[in-house]
């Protein structure tokens, strides 16, 4: 059987072979004529002993400036209104030319002294527990090409996303949840729903994405009359399957096919408890910022990903609300928009470090901030900024990662970063490193090719990690 | 110290076969003083700064090893490292200058100061390095020991011992001492054969007819129904989607805005049509490489009264996706050829060409420079608009207001593709540069004006709408070989040619270069019956569809890393009397579905699980679950909702409420939940916003091009079955006609398992089913709502949605 599944359903290079090691059997058991069940417990064991479980993907759709977040310039002040002093690649709409300061004040927080703008004020104060990373780039300027390549270590659709990979690679933990959630708060990031696509990777691995609403997860409402009706209806189909599985004993297709309906019933009790934030204590719904109408979606969210951790689900990704500005992407009035986006994240994430750190599961669960890229120095208009690829910011804290650290450096007007740098790749890499999985070795055969998610680059940063 | 003038004495040869203008340098290399700057400066720099990446020769970055002096000199993907004495030429100075923004070492930081000048000292001085060890020899790439080792390069060699399909199946049985499975019984063979043929299942009526026809002549009857399904019309409505799979079809652009592509659908009406007319699979090919240049007298007027439907199949060339506002269109056109090179070497040769755009094939018989070869086709085409019906609507003048808006429509785009050549002329690594019109238009306001302009064209003038996208030629000049596949740097011309490792076929006449593209020479040779591969994978995919694993299981690679054939005699055999039948995919099917093979019983067999747990030797058949597009025409046909018109623009997808974009202007319109009733191949395939209904059931992403489709059992399948607005909407169509009918409860339940899973209720079906007709305290429900449940039950049975 093992062998069947390697050459219908897995790679079957010698690495992933090393990877599958002892599990492949149980994995096989799972698999017949060429069906991949969902049951399927993943690939087995990481490589080795993990730092932590769980990942929280807060992406910020639109590129958030990081000049203006976590990488302060003095310089900008001085030489405002003078054109950037180097040649700089392309842009989007090539029309940025002169030095814009930020319209926002910087300050050193905690023992480490690490430089926040006051868009964050929440944020800062858990300053010692984050690893901001000022050198991050990777070189595509636009939307959804930098989108694609935050998830799936490729400019174009297609790929699997980072979450797929752990999915695939580590499996789940819960019977009841899929192994990849997505949160989404009514606005989808640029790359639309391929960003968290399985791509080749079997479609079990690709993000279930949790909605607010009276929909939480796509056809996990009955749309029965009565709950009567709908149990009556149920319990007709699984009769009807055990009498056809009582014919057909040898038949593991059935059964499997039979578990699903059983686990689609699980699952129709467990996400909308998941969903249901009414035991969440006042102290912890007012940390999440859950009742002030700025904050509300993104600390639903926020907190549902906590919650989701604690169930045991491998990657949750949380995507930047809708505010009453463009996502952060301010090609101009970048104070304002700044201003609205950050209001709406700021305290729900540091509500989640604090609930996850008070819980004693932040050192198991990596959060990351950041967006597909940052913005340029320079101004676009008078006072907007294009996209910058090329030197931005992000942050995680917990999951091993080194707390209170701020990490590499951009040039002195903060477009390229020169000092420390970390790649995308390196980036993905590193978590994957966290969560005990060797980047090269966690490959999937896919035309002709052993696919990574860091494809033929990325190193584990190990300035990084504690 | 012998030992020592052995090592001086390797070293020399080394360097003197390596190097030999060198020679001079090997001098220095005794100087003693160059060997301490290097031993107490320059060694330590290299195990600091650069072994991690540049050392494991297992996992070399660039391919450059520094650990020892060949290493260096050999060089990596870029060429040789240092020039010694020179350092402003050398690369690894270059790099640790941090020059050149897109080749700076080590990556993460710039070296002290001092360590720069140690190395530009020592390049200086002659790069004096003592250290001789030998790399590992790097396997050459000797295209001809792969294509002699492999067997898909050889020609077919059909073995002249076996003259039915069966023959080779049964042989191999023998020899594994492994009884075949039963034929199946009718009721079962009427339902695998008209799902794999036209889709759908059959009706009671078909079921009865042929169940009576079976009692006399079982033979004639089968073969009287694949005939019969074989000249239905909804052929090939179902097998196109075979074959969209493979070219990865889509009618969007994808990334932001995932724009439209204007009349992207009548490549799919065009490969329908092909299939149904059985159009000879070596035409198909030749059509869809350059149908747009094929002389008059091979052009094929259309169903639809078009003169030449042929340049229509060249569409399947741009349906890639693209970037939104791109700001390097070199690098995307080079995307562009590179997607173009993918799906024609997967889909016709199950080759992994694509694989060679940086390095030649790390695998395959395919060199880099083949690769280059093969792009100079293409880089030479470029997506236009053929107006295909010109000479067969000689009644329809065209009006003058007519041509003005077209006139205006071509200025247009002529002008955003001048606008972005010039944009980046600069940087252009040639002047000529052909940019397909396509990406002039990438902003959301050009994309507007756009449509607006189309639209005003085809409200004065119908016909407008008989325009196709086509490829057209654009010039005539091969390309150059890109280094590491890097745009920026370009290498030696490489002449337009074919894949060296196919040799059968001969050289070009050189007028066929000077006339444009060289297109249809390619398709010529790909399509040549000497051609080992074409025919071979053609026959396999037909073989994968018909039996749910192909002969090679990987339809998509027949390279050293795809599966070997189970059959390849069998293989050869299919791929020969394709050829020999004028390439008629109907006869090869037709063949196929006649075999013992292929109507054997699909029960579990127990004891095989020892001899042959995969079923590699075919002893029985196959259970399969329907793929997406079978699902949910099922639904459609069973609960008599089922709309059958064939062709013409797709339907837009269902969009639920609560689907969201970056931008809620992005949403698209929805279509109709039951998308008008239409088949599935009907529903317009969006990339970012497809029917999630379908999707759920295995639907391929259209970014790539998939020759196998994976098939999951998830819950989220039996959520969609229990709960998606789509099958509750027509399992209350069906309940409402059941309601509706006036006969017993029983009767409509015999005629809801017929109609649904083409047999009638087990004993214990009859009893749960009822259930739900009779409350506990004998009374009947019988209202529409009644059936509309029971409807729902029955699209939930397990032999609903599984073929025996």
């Amino acid at each position: 059987m093992a062998g069947l599944v390697q050459s219908i359903a897995c790679p079957t290079s010698a690495s992933r072979r090393q990877f599958l090691g002892r599990s492949l059997s149980s994995f096989g058991a799972l698999a017949f004529n060429g069906i991949l069940s969902a049951d399927s417990k993943g690939a087995g064991p990481p490589l080795f002993p993990p730092r932590a479980k769980s990942v929280i993907y807060l992406y910020m759709e639109g590129g958030p400036s990081q000049v203006d977040t976590f990488d302060p310039k003095p310089l900008l002040r001085k030489r405002a209104g003078e054109p950037l002093p180097f040649e700089t690649p392309a842009t989007v709409f090539n029309i940025s030319n002169k030095l814009m300061p930020s319209p926002f004040k910087f300050r050193r927080y905690g023992e480490s002294g690490i430089t926040i703008s006051e868009l964050f004020p929440n944020i800062a104060r858990n300053a010692d527990q984050l690893t901001v990373i000022n050198s991050m780039h990777h070189g595509l300027s636009n939307h959804s090409a930098a989108c694609y390549f935050s998830h799936t270590g490729d400019a174009m659709a297609g790929r699997p996303s980072v979450g797929s990979w752990l999915s695939f690679g580590l499996g789940s933990v819960n019977d009841n949840l899929p192994s990849f959630v997505v949160l989404d708060c009514g606005q989808a990031p640029s790359g639309g729903s391929q960003t968290w696509s399985s791509g080749f990777l079997p479609a079990t691995h690709e993000g279930v994405r949790f909605r607010e609403g009276n929909t939480p997860v796509e056809f996990l409402n009955s749309l029965d009359s009565s709950k009567e009706l709908q149990l009556a209806k149920q319990a007709t189909i699984e009769t009807l399957y055990r009498e056809k599985i009582k014919t057909r004993a040898d038949d593991e297709q059935l059964k499997s096919i039979f578990a699903n309906y059983r686990k689609a019933a699980r699952m129709q009790v467990a996400v909308p408890d998941l969903l249901d934030l009414t035991d969440e204590s006042a102290p912890t719904r007012q940390l999440y910022g859950v009742d002030n109408p700025v904050t509300q979606a993104f600390g639903k969210q926020c907190l549902i990903a906590r919650r989701l951790v604690e169930a045991g689900v491998r990657f949750i990704e949380v995507f930047s609300p809708r505010v009453k500005a463009d996502r952060w992407d301010q090609h101009n009035n970048l104070k304002q928009g700044h201003l609205n986006n950050a209001a709406a994240v700021d305290q729900p994430i540091a509500g989640l470090i604090h609930d996850l750190d008070a819980r004693g599961l932040l050192d198991s669960t990596i959060v990351l901030w950041g967006g597909e890229f940052g913005r340029t120095p320079s101004s676009q208009g008078s006072t907007g900024r294009d996209h910058n690829p090329f030197g931005y910011s992000v942050f995680l804290a917990g999951g091993g990662f080194r707390a209170g650290y701020q990490h590499g450096a951009t040039d002195e007007f903060g477009y390229y970063a020169i000092q420390g740098k970390v790649h995308l790749h390196d980036l993905h890499a590193t978590i994957l490193h966290q969560m005990g999985i060797d980047h090269k070795r966690l490959t999937y055969r896919y035309a002709g090719r052993d696919y990574r998610l860091t494809d033929v680059h990325g190193r584990v940063v190990q300035q990084l990690i504690s | 110290m012998a030992k020592r003038a052995v090592r001086q004495l390797i070293t020399l040869v080394c360097w003197l076969l390596l190097l030999p203008t060198n020679q001079g340098t090997h001098g220095a290399q005794l100087d003693e003083a160059s060997v301490a700057h290097f031993e107490n400066r320059i060694r330590p720099a290299l195990v600091k700064y650069c072994f991690d990446c540049h050392s494991d020769q297992d996992d070399l970055s660039g391919n450059l090893d520094l650990t020892t002096a060949i290493g260096w000199q050999r060089g990596g993907d870029h060429g040789s490292a240092i020039k010694p004495g020179k350092p402003a030429e050398s690369l690894l100075y270059q790099a640790i200058q941090y020059a050149d923004r897109d080749l700076q070492m080590p990556p993460e930081n710039r070296l002290p100061v001092d360590v720069i000048e140690d190395f530009r000292i020592w390049i200086q001085q002659g790069a004096v390095d003592p250290r001789t060890e030998q790399v590992r020899r790097q396997p050459t790439f000797d295209l001809h020991a792969r294509r002699d080792t492999h067997w898909a390069w050889q020609p077919m060699t059909p073995t002249q011992t076996h003259h039915r399909i069966d023959d080779f199946i049964n042989e191999k049985l023998r020899i594994h001492n492994i009884t075949p499975s039963p034929k199946a019984n009718p009721t079962v063979l009427i339902r695998r054969l008209t799902f794999s043929l036209i889709g759908l299942p059959p009706t009671i009526h078909e079921i009865e007819r042929f169940s009576k026809a079976w009692q006399k002549y079982p033979e004639l009857a089968y073969e009287q129904l694949v005939d019969r399904l074989l000249n239905d019309p909804r052929f090939g409505e179902h097998w196109a989607r075979h074959w969209l799979d493979v070219v990865r079809y889509c009618e969007t652009k994808g990334h932001v805005t995932d724009q439209e592509r204007p009349h992207a659908w009548k490549y799919r009406d065009y490969v329908i049509d092909a299939l149904n007319d059985d159009l000879p699979f070596d035409q198909f090919v030749v059509e869809h490489l350059a149908g747009d240049l094929l002389p008059p007298n091979q052009h094929r007027s259309g169903r639809q009264g078009q003169t030449n439907v042929a340049p229509t199949a060249t569409g399947f060339l741009f349906h890639h996706e693209m970037h939104f506002m791109s700001i390097d269109p070199i690098r995307q056109r080079w995307d562009e050829i590179n997607a173009q090179i993918d799906v024609v070497g997967k889909a016709f040769l199950g080759l992994t060409t694509e694989c060679a755009r940086c390095h030649d094939h790390k695998f395959d018989a395919i060199s880099q420079a083949d690769y280059y070869a093969l792009a100079g086709f293409f880089y030479n085409t470029e997506l236009s608009r053929q107006r295909t019906a010109e000479r067969s609507f000689p009644a329809v003048e065209r009006r003058p207001e007519v041509v003005k808006l077209e006139d205006d429509f071509e200025t247009y785009l002529r002008q955003k593709r001048d606008q972005r050549e010039k944009a980046q002329a600069p940087k252009a690594a040639e002047a000529y540069f052909p940019i397909s019109d396509e990406l002039g238009i990438q902003s959301p306001r050009d994309s507007q004006l756009l449509f607006a302009k189309l639209n005003a064209i085809q409200n004065v003038d119908p016909t407008w709408a008989l325009w196709v996208r086509s490829a057209t030629d654009v010039g005539n000049r091969d390309v150059a070989l890109l280094i590491r596949g890097d745009h920026r740097q370009p290498g030696e011309l490489i002449p337009r040619r074919f894949l060296a490792a196919i040799d059968a076929i001969g050289e070009a006449d050189a007028s066929v270069w000077e006339q444009g593209s060289g297109r249809l020479w390619l398709a010529q040779q790909i399509a040549n019956p000497h051609n080992p591969l074409t025919s071979r994978v053609w026959a396999n995919r037909v073989w994968h569809h018909l039996f749910g694993r192909g002969i090679v299981s990987t339809p998509n690679n027949f390279g050293k890393l795809g599966s070997r054939p189970t059959h390849p005699d069998l293989l050869d055999y299919l791929g020969t009397r394709l050829i020999q039948r004028g390439w008629s995919t109907k006869s090869l099917i037709r063949e196929i579905l006649l075999s013992e093979t292929w109507q054997r019983s699909s029960q579990p067999r127990p004891d095989l699980e020892l001899l042959d747990p995969e079923n590699r030797y075919w002893a029985h058949a196959e259970r399969r679950r329907l793929n997406a597009e079978q699902l949910r025409d099922a639904l459609l046909l069973t609960s008599g909702s089922l709309h059958q018109t064939m062709h013409g623009p797709s339907v837009d997808c269902f969009v639920p409420k609560y689907a969201t974009a970056t931008k809620p202007g992005l949403i698209p319109a929805s279509g109709p939940l039951t998308g008008n009733r239409r088949r599935t191949i009907y529903l317009k395939v969006r990339r970012n916003f497809f029917d999630p209904f379908v999707r759920t059931f295995d639907f391929p992403d259209p970014g790539r091009s998939t020759g196998k489709r994976t098939v999951t059992t998830s819950p989220n399948q039996a959520l969609a079955m229990l709960n998606a607005p789509f099958v509750h909407e027509v399992a209350r169509q069906w309940g409402q006609q059941l309601a509706s009918r006036n006969d017993r409860p029983t009767d409509r339940i015999r005629a809801m398992f017929l109609t649904a899973i083409g047999r009638e209720p087990e004993p214990n079906e009859w009893q749960t089913m009822l259930k739900l007709v009779f409350l506990s305290d004998g009374s009947q429900r019988n209202s529409s709502q009644t059936w509309q449940d029971l409807a729902h039950v029955t699209f939930n049975h397990a032999d609903f949605m599984w073929l025996d």
